[in-house]
């Protein structure tokens, strides 16, 4: 049985001082309702995909669903770092694929602006192994630079390849208003940033932003009956890795991603050759490098080539995070996976105005969860 | 007053806690699993392995490579005092890997792929830490 995305919502990124973490999930949820016609009703559940550490409030679904006007459906958290909306949306296909439920919502959410300056760097010190890591200050940043510093090592992988990357997602992002960032960069000031984490520089990193996403998934004649243009799940690829990065073998890819985009190519019985646009977590600017590598746009090695041929440009042969990427758009955390969905969904459509990829058939979303300890691939056609 | 590893803990209760001991004697030491023979460092109490919780001490070498580092500019609580500070990953001889401080190394002066000794330095307090020298 296939599994259609029936219907779609995106609310604005960035600082949001003017809405709760449920007023921000309203957005998208009624823009959703909306573009799919079906109302609230004719829908099994609502899976949230958030970050739970981030919000004064505990327990988010339970205001969240309310806030929807989504009770007494049964509704629950999925958690798995930055990739916590993904795990919702795995979640909510295999109940469609099931039978439990033929019509559930996912909601990816999340407030990251509500913690003070210090309850955010005290976070900030525990996302790694707080045994053995964390006890000498590794920071997120900090783990992603470790990587980066080993690509270079290994393949050359240089400090302006990786601003190219933040420059071509600047430039991606100037065409979607719902990015935290709608502003071109040059790639004298991305070089010549503030040090965070040597190599990675501030405009290597993604933006913490407050935003929420939303999907209604369908089984295949639902679907069918609600949309007329419904874009299928072809392939769903879910795998974890280590979270100390001690126990890893190598530190310039993520093992996780290899295999989660392996599952999803064998599932949707394609390659990466076949597809026309992609999606990948760049949370900094290394993280999509490494991502190109990871779900096979290039060698092992060869991911920084795509980036000085200006490749994944809108234009190029191979658009990569045409809607901006993590690092125009924001990164609230709990949304990023759904925000990648629904701009996968509008793409295939070709919803996408001016950032919309000619002709898009098949895409395909990256999404990691940490420093690669979760990884959801996921391949969309039409 | 028992050693603690690293400037600030978060883990107050482990079965591994006998490690302080080794610690104590500016030793490092990693966990061997009686029932299969792996090695595993850090130290771990339950193999992953074959599932057996029955484990030994087992010394391990102080010295190996660096794998990676990086140079921290934005440091989170309880490194606010220390920022600059440069972190990296060192495959000890004999395997395992450990999360330590260049602490006295200026940036240019490291490479990965170099050999570097891990001195087991005492800081103020019960603190210890793996102190990696070039």
């Amino acid at each position: 049985m296939k599994v259609g995305v029936v219907g779609i919502g995106h609310g604005k990124f960035g600082k949001r001082e003017d809405a709760t973490v449920q007023e921000l999930a309203f957005e998208p949820f009624k823009e959703a309702l909306d573009d799919s016609g079906i109302s609230r009703k004719d829908i099994g559940a609502t899976v949230i995909g958030s970050s739970p550490e981030y919000h004064k409030q505990r327990s988010i679904p339970g205001v969240v669903a309310e806030y929807l006007g989504m009770n007494p459906q049964m509704t629950y958290l999925t958690e798995a770092a930055c990739a916590s909306s993904s795990a919702a949306l795995h979640n909510a296909v295999a109940y469609v694929k099931s039978g439990i439920h033929d019509i559930v919502a996912v909601v990816g959410v999340q407030k990251m602006t509500e913690l003070t300056t210090p309850e955010i760097l005290a976070l900030m010190g525990r996302v790694g192994d707080v045994q053995w890591e964390s006890v000498f200050g590794t920071t997120f940043p900090g783990y992603y630079a470790m990587y980066a510093r080993r690509h270079m090592y290994d393949f050359g992988t240089t400090e302006e390849q990786m601003a190219k990357v933040a420059v071509k997602n600047h430039a991606h992002g100037l065409h979607n208003p719902n990015a935290m960032f709608q502003k071109e960069i040059t790639l004298e000031k991305a070089l010549g940033s503030r040090p965070v984490a040597t190599p990675l520089k501030l405009f290597d990193c993604c933006g913490n932003a407050d935003g929420a996403a939303c999907l209604i998934v369908a089984e295949e004649s639902k679907a069918k009956s609600i949309s007329d243009t419904p874009i299928w799940l072809k392939g769903m690829g879910a795998a974890s890795a280590s979270m100390s990065v001690l126990r890893r073998e190598q530190l310039n890819s993520l093992p996780s991603a290899v295999e989660a985009s392996r599952q999803a190519y064998e599932q949707a019985s394609i390659g990466p050759e076949d597809l026309n646009l992609a999606e990948v977590h760049d949370c900094f600017t290394i993280a999509e490098i490494i991502a190109y590598e990871d779900i096979g746009l290039a060698k092992k090695g060869e991911g920084s080539k795509l980036v000085d041929e200006g490749q994944t440009y809108r234009d190029g042969d191979m658009p990569v995070n045409v809607d901006g990427g993590l690092k125009a758009k924001g990164h609230p955390v709990g949304a990023t996976g759904a925000s990648m969905a629904v701009e996968a969904v509008k793409q295939l459509r070709g919803e996408a105005g001016e950032r919309q990829v000619d002709g898009a058939e098949i895409a395909l979303t990256h999404n990691v969860g940490g420093i690669g300890q979760y990884c959801y691939v996921n391949i969309y056609s039409r | 007053m028992t050693l603690e590893l690293g400037k600030i803990s978060f883990v107050t209760a482990t079965k591994t806690k006998d490690y302080q001991d080794y610690l104590e004697k500016g030793k490092l030491a990693g966990t061997k699993c009686k029932s299969c023979g792996a090695l595993h460092f850090p130290p771990r109490a339950d193999c992953d392995q074959c599932m057996s919780s029955d484990v030994e001490w087992v010394d391990r070498e102080s010295k190996g490579k660096i794998v990676t580092y990086t140079t921290i500019h934005a440091g989170p609580t309880g490194f606010e005092d220390v920022v600059p500070y440069t972190i990296c990953v060192v495959e000890l001889e004999g395997g395992g890997k450990l999360l330590g401080w260049l602490d006295e190394a200026k940036e240019e002066d490291i490479d990965i792929g170099q050999n570097v000794n891990i001195d087991l330095k005492k800081l103020e307090g019960n603190r210890i830490i793996y102190a990696v020298r070039l």
